[in-house]
């Protein structure tokens, strides 16, 4: 297991705390190899965005010298008040060519160059943000398909530790927050930068004591932007919050509309509902409080800027200091700061719940896994021939958590986790059949997953063929195990693609033999598309036999060397299980079958069967001799026997 | 996923209809709306103030003064209370914002709330038959994201929709008293500014579309293979489901690329229309200001308010947007709302004051079909005639489909009555 995971405290909730916020900065370094391989885009799109704030710079300073020659100054941004010249940026009148005061010709010249540069600048904008946000998109592209090979990698223990809705949220809400300091998070913080670089240099040219107060309300917008951005964030989470708990008293009430009707609880919920309806509710006002104070005031602040450049640019210009150009440039660089000056504040709570994001997609993308090839030493193309075997096999699950596995055998009632399996001697020869009877919670399945590798036994206590288990690449070891499990899971495609979904290839022909084998031929063909027909999500459209029987078809197809039903004919009636058997004993014919039921009738013909108890082989041999001994095995056929008899009556 | 057309289908903007039976909802806070509606009036003007109070300072001091016609002294005076004009302006546009924006969120929010209110409780005495036409999820939507859809029209939609008109058509009217020729300049942009926001938001609200649906798509095989984790791995199927994802996966980041294209080419075209708006006012209105046929002040004022079509412009159409989501969402509310409910305790119902508890059921016929003349087959219940004394144990027994859940539901009154004389004695 990884340092990290074992470093990381789970609360009862299943979240996860990966790393403490302090570490932000260095979380966001994380992300540099998925920059990396973008970094000529990247720098194309840097440069395209400095030149988009060099000639975006331009513009106010054109609409400053058209002013200027309207008044008839001499030279653009200079006061000559009686005479002489008190400030001025001469570098400008000596790079602004064919300027002169009262002329026709030098406004159209000015005009035309705002045009200019303002397609210019449209030009290099477009590219900025098609590159720079293009990129973004494109890193999380990568890094959501690393998520899911990273997914795909992880043993089941990480699935048990950590909730399917929790890892949603990492995959989805904190990728986004990720994708948000690539794209956005990049594109404005350096917008920013440059705008404000060539916005106050130029500024300071042309009044530096103007600039400074034009600015006073730069930093109150930051913080303003920072704080209110932050409560805001945080309220709507909250609101995101209730508005979940309302769907779900919504959701639990229809659901259950039958019973509130029967027990005539209408009026008792529509209290309840009130509830989470005023909840929600409260909890928008509180944001509407803040939001409802945070856009006026912002515009507020930013318009004290205005007010900034009259009132003092006014002063100095009545003083002779700057130019009416000047002052106009001003009020029009302003323009151009007010979006700048609201980034500032929003970036900075990109990058910071990005960092935190990070850490959280860190927690997958870097989280070890416990099962792989890591002692695979046979080739891989060697075939199995399917015995197994058992050595003084004791097991624990190594997570703490109660009711991890399907058979909820497995809570400990103290701090001392509980072995589920002690003990364990049995050899499986290839080709025969073992059946395993026993109690709910003895370690039956249990067993049979520890052979299929979803959860790792002790080193040396399974053998496949005589060699450790670990010894075999995963890969090949599962492609030779048809494994029935016992709760069906059934993906939201076709029925044929569900049964072919261990097949490399779709194959009809495959999937009605195997659909055949497992007594599914009949209803699938009854169904609208027959093989076609989309199963729904998780299968919700078939009966539960159905789906058992797809789930056996699902195994029987990949003709494997090593076939596990774990009590996989508990759905259906006892009729079509003994249709199944019939079509399964031609397949297991050959093959080494592990079974698990509770009906003697199903295991009765195995070569060998073997009774768990509290993890323990408690009895084992044939179904006579189990009969013979009269113990466990042999109540459960009496009793089983006799209720058949009473089915018949 | 199938549903998610059906749910999205963007109806009408404007239906007389319905948005007058939407407005009903707003009848409580009356008076309130009436207030921020009273505050566009402020608001209006407070927003047009600054390029006029600029326009104010270079006429009247700032050129006068540089010509030498007026003293520094005076003129600086005049400054100053510009200034603080301008800063009454900044502290009244804040104080009417602040009370508009809250009270029409507030007003939002309650009329939400009734709302929700009304559509649960008539989802409490709605007949069991229509829970069987229609699935859960599909409701919950009614009672949260619909309603949160009318939620934007009420809270902001209305009220910033007619702030935006009154603004555009104030300032056009504003800008043609002040000067008809330079007017006509500015405003030939409009149609412009129009054209480009509409292809726009055609495409951002295309582009939206196609991400929602990959996003969904993404969203539920993570869902989907985290859950059934264990099966991918047993089946060898890794491969495949990152090939399969890989996909979805493509499919989300094309969908993007067209989102970031409309937005790469809008933000420019806006910003190329209003400085080559601005360049026009200057090269037109700059010629008139040399030939001493227009004051500077008003030439900069022009610039100004040049700038400013383009926010309510952008608001009017995304509001436009939310106006027929609204539409669309109220449509499938009152739909909802106006279902009958059939099973309602007649007023000539007796109260039952702690029945005893005797039922008797009196030659019941019942038929899960709404048809006039039902079939022989659809009868669940034929005749049934049996009486229960208080305190006795009745068991049922029968095959699956017999109707025996039929007749348990009866006795709580979920269906309706077809040819039913069904008696609780009291």
């Amino acid at each position: 297991m990884s340092t990290k995971a074992t470093n990381t405290k789970v609360d009862p909730s299943g979240r996860t705390q990966a790393t403490k916020p302090a570490t932000a900065g260095n979380n966001l370094l994380g992300l540099t190899p998925y920059l990396g391989r973008y970094k000529g885009a990247i720098a194309l799109g840097l440069i395209a965005l400095a030149l988009m704030g060099i000639f975006g710079n331009v513009i106010p300073l054109a609409t400053g010298i058209i002013t200027d020659t309207l008044t008839g100054n001499p030279e653009p941004f200079q006061t000559s008040e009686h005479g002489q010249v008190v400030i001025g940026a001469t570098w400008l009148s000596r790079n602004i060519p064919y300027y002169a005061p009262h002329s026709h010709q030098t406004l159209v010249i000015y005009c035309l160059i705002l045009v200019a540069c303002v397609m210019l600048k449209g030009l290099l904008s477009f590219s900025t943000r098609w590159i720079l946000i293009g990129v973004s998109r494109d890193i999380e592209y990568d890094i959501r398909g690393d998520l899911l090979s990273r997914l795909l990698l992880l043993e089941p223990e990480f699935y048990v530790r950590n909730r399917t809705g929790e890892l949603m949220s990492r995959a989805t809400n904190d990728l986004n927050n990720v994708r948000m300091v690539l794209g956005p998070g990049i594109m404005y913080s350096a917008t920013t930068l440059v705008t404000m670089v060539l916005a106050i240099s130029v500024m300071l040219k042309l009044s530096a004591s103007l600039t400074l107060w034009v600015l006073l309300p730069v930093p109150i917008v930051f913080f303003a932007v920072r704080h209110f951005g932050k409560i805001i964030h945080e309220m709507y989470e909250q609101i995101q919050a209730s508005l979940a708990a309302l769907s779900a008293k919504v959701q639990e009430n229809l659901s259950g509309v039958r019973v509130v009707r029967a027990y005539a609880q209408e009026e008792a919920e529509l209290r309840a509902f009130d509830e989470p309806n005023r909840e929600y509710v409260s909890q928008n006002v509180k944001l509407i409080r803040t939001w409802s104070l945070f856009m006026p005031s912002l515009q507020a602040l930013i318009g004290t800027s205005f007010l900034i450049v009259l009132w003092q640019g006014g002063h100095q210009l009545l003083r002779g200091q700057i130019s009416l150009g000047a002052l106009i440039s001003f009020y029009t660089y302003l323009g151009i700061l007010v979006w700048p000056m609201i980034a500032l504040g929003w970036v900075t709570n990109i990058f910071q719940r990005g960092a935190a994001s990070v850490g959280r997609l860190n927690y997958i993308l870097e989280a070890k896994p416990r099962i792989d090839d890591r002692n695979a030493i046979i080739p891989p193309q060697t075939t199995i021939e399917g015995e197994i075997e058992f050595r003084t096999l004791t097991f624990t699950y190594p997570t703490n958590r109660s009711g991890l596995d399907s058979n909820n055998g497995t809570r400990s009632n103290g701090n001392e986790p509980q072995s589920i399996l002690r003990d364990i001697n049995l050899r499986i020869p290839a080709g025969s059949t073992l059946a395993i009877v026993g109690p709910t919670g003895s370690g039956k399945s249990t067993l049979a997953a520890l052979i299929a590798r979803l959860w790792d036994a002790p080193e040396g206590e399974v053998l496949i063929d005589g060699r450790p288990i670990r010894e075999w690449p995963l890969d090949t070891l599962r492609r030779s195990i048809g494994y029935v499990p016992q709760e069906t899971y059934l993906f939201g495609e076709t029925v044929g693609r569900n049964i072919a979904f261990g097949l490399p290839k779709y194959d009809l022909s495959q999937v009605r033999a195997a659909a055949e084998v497992a007594s599914l031929d009949s209803d699938a063909e009854a169904f609208a598309n027959k093989y076609d027909t989309v199963v729904g999500e998780r299968g919700i459209t078939l009966s539960g036999g159905q789906k058992q029987r797809a789930a056996i078809a699902r195994a029987v197809i990949r003709d494997p060397r090593i076939l596990i039903l774990d009590d996989s004919l508990s759905s259906v009636d006892t009729q079509t299980e003994e249709r199944i058997l019939t079509g399964l004993r031609g397949v297991m014919r050959g093959r080494t079958t592990v079974m698990i039921s509770h009906r003697t009738s199903t295991v009765q013909d195995a070569d060998q069967i073997v009774v768990l108890r509290e993890g323990r082989i408690i009895e084992r041999g044939t179904h006579d001799e189990l009969l013979r001994r009269a113990g466990y095995y042999a109540d459960l056929y009496q009793k089983q026997l006799l209720e058949e008899e009473l089915e018949r009556a | 996923m199938s549903n998610t057309h059906e749910e999205e289908a963007l109806g009408k903007a404007y239906d007389a209809r319905i948005l007058r039976r939407l407005l009903q909802y707003m009848r409580p806070y009356r008076w309130r709306v009436t207030l921020a509606l009273a505050l566009v009036a402020v608001v209006t003007p407070l927003e047009l103030a600054p390029p006029r109070v600029f326009q104010m300072a270079i006429d009247k001091y700032f050129v006068p003064a540089m010509g030498g016609s007026l003293a520094e002294n005076e003129a600086w005076h005049g400054i100053l209370l510009l200034s603080v004009a301008f800063l009454g302006v900044l502290i009244f546009d804040f104080l009417a914002q602040y009370i508009q924006i809250r009270i029409m969120q507030r007003v939002g929010q309650q009329t939400m709330y009734d709302m929700r209110g009304e559509i649960f409780g008539h989802l409490q005495r709605l007949p069991m038959t229509y829970y069987d036409r229609n699935p859960v999820g599909r409701l919950v939507t009614r009672v949260t994201t619909d309603v949160d859809a009318l939620n934007d029209l009420f809270a902001a939609g209305v009220v910033t929709m007619i702030n935006d008109f009154f603004l555009l058509a104030v300032m056009a009217a504003y800008l043609f008293k002040i000067d008809r020729k330079l007017a006509v300049d500015a405003l030939a942009v409009l149609p412009f500014i129009l054209a480009v926001t509409y292809v726009f938001r055609k495409f951002v609200r295309d582009a939206n579309r196609n991400i929602r649906t990959a996003i969904a798509g993404i969203n539920a095989f993570l869902q989907e293979y985290i859950s059934g984790m264990s099966i991918v791995q047993l089946f060898n199927r890794e491969e495949k489901a990152r090939a399969e994802f890989g996909r979805r996966n493509q499919n989300n980041m094309l969908a993007w690329r067209d989102a970031i294209l409309a937005f790469a080419l809008f933000y420019p075209a806006v910003e190329i229309l209003s400085i080559a708006t601005i360049a026009l006012i200057y090269w037109a209105g700059g010629s008139r200001v040399l030939g001493s046929t227009l004051s500077l002040g008003v030439l900069t004022a022009f610039t100004m308010y040049a700038t400013r079509f383009f926010r309510p412009i952008q608001d009017l159409s995304e509001k436009f947007n939310i106006l027929q989501s609204a539409m669309a969402a109220s449509e499938r509310i009152f739909k909802l709302l106006d279902e009958p409910v059939t099973v309602q305790s007649e007023s000539g119902a007796l109260r039952l004051d702690g029945p005893k508890g005797e039922i008797e059921f009196r030659n019941v016929w019942f038929s899960y079909r709404d048809v006039a003349e039902p079939t022989d087959e659809d009868w669940v219940l034929r005749d049934v005639s049996f009486k229960v004394m208080p305190g006795q144990t009745i068991a049922i027994v029968g095959h699956t489909g017999a109707g025996k859940t039929t007749l348990i539901s009866y006795c709580c009154g979920s269906m309706t009555y077809s040819a039913a004389r069904f008696c609780w004695t009291a």
